[in-house]
């Protein structure tokens, strides 16, 4: 498979560890897709980048996805459009919930709620949620053709893949629900079990969190009732649309110790999850003329008799060496994470910073490992 | 303002460390460092692993942690935070009931623990809370607490997760419990948060941004930045124009006609210029923004990880003391 092949109508997911340069690759491939197959296509990115934004022509991301002038590069002829956006975690839960609640009146109580404030903000983990949520909206809206993903740098894969699962535990499992729903706990562990514990666990709670804290929470929780069934459909919905043929996932990496044993725990998790894994991308590959033997011997020679600045040169050429040997030794190890290797990208002395750059990173891409 | 030495030590004198930063920034590897520093100077350190990777005992070279203490070295022991087992040491403790009473609720443990916002989260800082108070033979179990932290992208809501929930239940042991820990945290003579970043343009700007949350979201107030991998003085200044020449156009002409092999050297020359000039030019914008104490720690040119990059780690931040 090549890069070029993955620009096809559907979803496309990268993962990978933080500073791998997932944010540049999502822009690239959708730039790429715009220019070349002529998509309408749309970037979703949880990365503040200033340079990156800039790069597609715009002020900043913001949650609103914005359309990026594709004739500023020499691409004048690309009938494709490309649209970006940033996942704001605070302002993307809020219009969730205005969505969802129905109302304006019955929205502005829930936002206004202390508890609401808690879990939209400051939990970890909403950030995953929200990405998910925002991916499933963008689908549904059937305005583009392709959507790239560039995922939250999770160190649990985990969190990402059961956002949606654990978004309806959010509001309808734990204490939450039991508080707002008792039945629903209920049906959960056995009626058998709930009439045995139900009592020392409210006295727990009780207990624990104090009265006022308990009416106030199941006041909150009263207030999102009516939301269960839209958000559990939701999640049921992003679930499936992760596990379409048509969404596929990519995993990206440096040649670095760190990020390789990720780029392997987020291939065995995705396999794991039953997720549609097409294959890896290594970014920032250093030159193989780091290892030239001439170049070697003649930085050893040097080292032993020469004036002090070629005997600087040498000593930086061998210290250079050693990351060198490194690269090619994982990339000589990237068969173990079990995927193919679709493109790899050279270590770039600056960091993209036009569509033109952009464009050439897809080039780079589809040019293959 | 102190010096680097001064700096280290100042550090090492609290008796918790919390190391934070970007993903890829040497965090872990950092904080085995700092560790193993400590840990030589006789201090027994608890190195605590926040991330569920955890891979903090590979720096020592041995194997996985869990949630009960165990020794990574001399000195040094470690713990990898499982939000299960912490989820019922916490409500133990805050109940004054045995663990094992608790089995019996385990499932509703599970459910309460994703259910109450800011719960999870404040089990991560009570752990080291509870670790910090810890006492064994008559005195407190461990000298200093390195905690490997979250990355910028959640420190903040972790960290501040117990202001938030002492003011969300406002009453009651997890009240109580929830401000102490919001105490340790913000006091300044026993808890230092350390940023930890690389020369590179992301990674920078999140620290700053980082800085940023911490003064308008919490009470706590960064104690040092760290820069990691930073070019280490291979040309010393005096020499540096030179280089620079023998680097340039005209140079690289003279030189390969002298060396006709050495095109790769001037090529590695240029890539580490290119670094440096970013490093300074990074460098500055950090002093500017954050004005906080700041080590800088060069690039370990080495291969092998584990513990052997540990120890160069450690012994490159003992020369900076």
């Amino acid at each position: 498979m090549t890069v070029d092949e993955l620009l096809k109508p559907g979803i496309l997911v990268l993962c990978g560890s933080d500073g791998v340069g997932k944010t540049t690759t999502a822009a690239a491939l959708a730039a790429r897709a715009a220019v070349r197959e002529d998509m309408h296509v749309a970037v979703l990115t949880i990365d503040p980048a200033r340079r990156l934004a800039n790069a597609m022509g715009l002020a900043k991301l913001g949650n609103r996805l914005r359309q990026v002038n594709l004739s500023a590069a020499a691409a004048t002829t690309a009938r494709g459009k490309l649209e970006a956006g940033m996942l704001e975690t605070k302002s993307a839960w809020d219009q969730l919930i205005i969505e969802q609640a129905g109302s304006r009146e019955k929205a502005d109580k829930i936002l206004a709620n202390p508890f609401y404030k808690e879990i939209s903000g400051a939990f970890v983990g909403s950030h995953e949620y929200i990405a998910m949520e925002r991916l499933y909206d963008l689908h549904q809206s059937d305005k583009y053709d392709l959507i790239v993903l560039d995922t939250p740098p999770s160190r649990n894969a985990l969190d990402f893949l059961e956002a949606p699962n654990r978004m309806t535990e959010l509001v309808s499992g734990g204490l939450l629900g039991l508080l707002a729903r008792p039945g629903m706990f209920a049906g959960k562990v056995g009626l058998r079990m709930f009439s045995l514990t139900a009592k020392p666990i409210m006295r727990i709670a009780d207990n624990l969190l104090g009265g006022s804290t308990l009416s106030e929470l199941s006041e909150f929780l009263v207030s999102v009732e009516d939301m269960y069934g839209g958000f559990k459909a939701r999640a049921e919905g992003v679930y499936s649309l992760l596990g379409q043929a048509s969404t596929s996932f990519l995993v990206v990496t440096t040649l670095e110790d760190v990020p390789f044993e990720e780029a392997r725990f987020f291939v065995e998790k995705l396999s794991q999850a039953g997720m549609h894994l097409v294959g890896a991308i290594v970014n920032k590959r250093l030159p193989s003329y780091l290892l030239d033997p001439a170049a070697t011997n003649l930085a050893r020679r040097l080292l032993e008799r020469s004036p002090p600045v070629e005997r600087a040169l040498a000593e930086n050429f061998l210290a250079y060496r050693t990351l060198g040997q490194r690269d090619n030794d994982l990339m000589g190890r990237i068969a173990e994470l079990g995927v193919p290797l679709l493109g790899s990208v050279p270590r770039m002395s600056e960091p993209v910073g036009d569509l033109s750059g952009l464009l050439e990173v897809g080039r780079l891409l589809a040019e293959g490992a | 303002m102190p010096g680097a030495g001064g700096l280290i030590d100042d550090l090492l004198r609290r008796r918790v460390l919390i190391l934070t930063g970007k993903g890829g920034v040497g965090k872990s590897t950092t904080s085995a460092a700092l560790a193993l520093l400590a840990a030589n100077d006789g201090k027994r350190v608890l190195v605590i692993e926040v991330d569920a990777k955890g891979n903090v005992p590979d720096f020592f070279d041995t194997r996985r942690v869990g949630f009960k203490y165990r020794r990574l070295h001399k000195n040094v022991w470690g713990l990898s935070m499982q939000p299960k087992d912490s989820m019922q040491e916490y409500l133990s403790l805050m109940l004054h009931l045995p663990g094992f009473s608790l089995k019996p609720m385990q499932g509703f443990i599970e459910y309460t623990s994703g259910a109450i916002p800011g719960l999870k989260e404040i089990l991560v800082t009570g752990k080291v809370y509870y670790e910090e108070n810890a006492s064994e033979n008559g005195g407190p179990r461990w000298d200093l607490i390195v905690v490997d932290g979250a990355p910028t992208g959640h420190v903040v809501s972790q960290l501040g997760a117990a202001r938030h929930l002492s003011t969300l239940v406002r009453s009651g042991p997890i009240h109580d419990q929830a401000v102490r820990i919001a105490n340790l945290l913000s006091d300044v003579e026993r808890t230092a948060v350390v940023l930890v970043t690389i020369a590179e343009e992301m990674p920078v700007s999140e620290t700053i941004d980082l800085a940023d949350r911490f003064a308008d979201e919490t009470d706590i107030t960064p104690a040092a930045l760290l820069v990691n991998q930073l070019q280490p003085e291979i040309v010393s200044d005096a020499d540096l124009p030179a280089f620079k020449r023998l680097v340039s156009a005209a140079g690289r002409k003279d030189f390969l006609q002298r060396y006709p092999d050495g095109d790769p050297l001037l090529g590695a020359g240029e890539m580490m210029l290119e670094a440096q000039g970013r490093s300074q030019h990074l460098g500055k914008l950090l002093a500017r923004s954050l004005k906080l104490p700041t080590l800088n720690i060069p690039y370990v040119f080495q291969r092998n990880h584990g513990f052997a990059f540990t120890r160069t780690m450690a012994r490159a931040l003992d020369d900076l003391r």
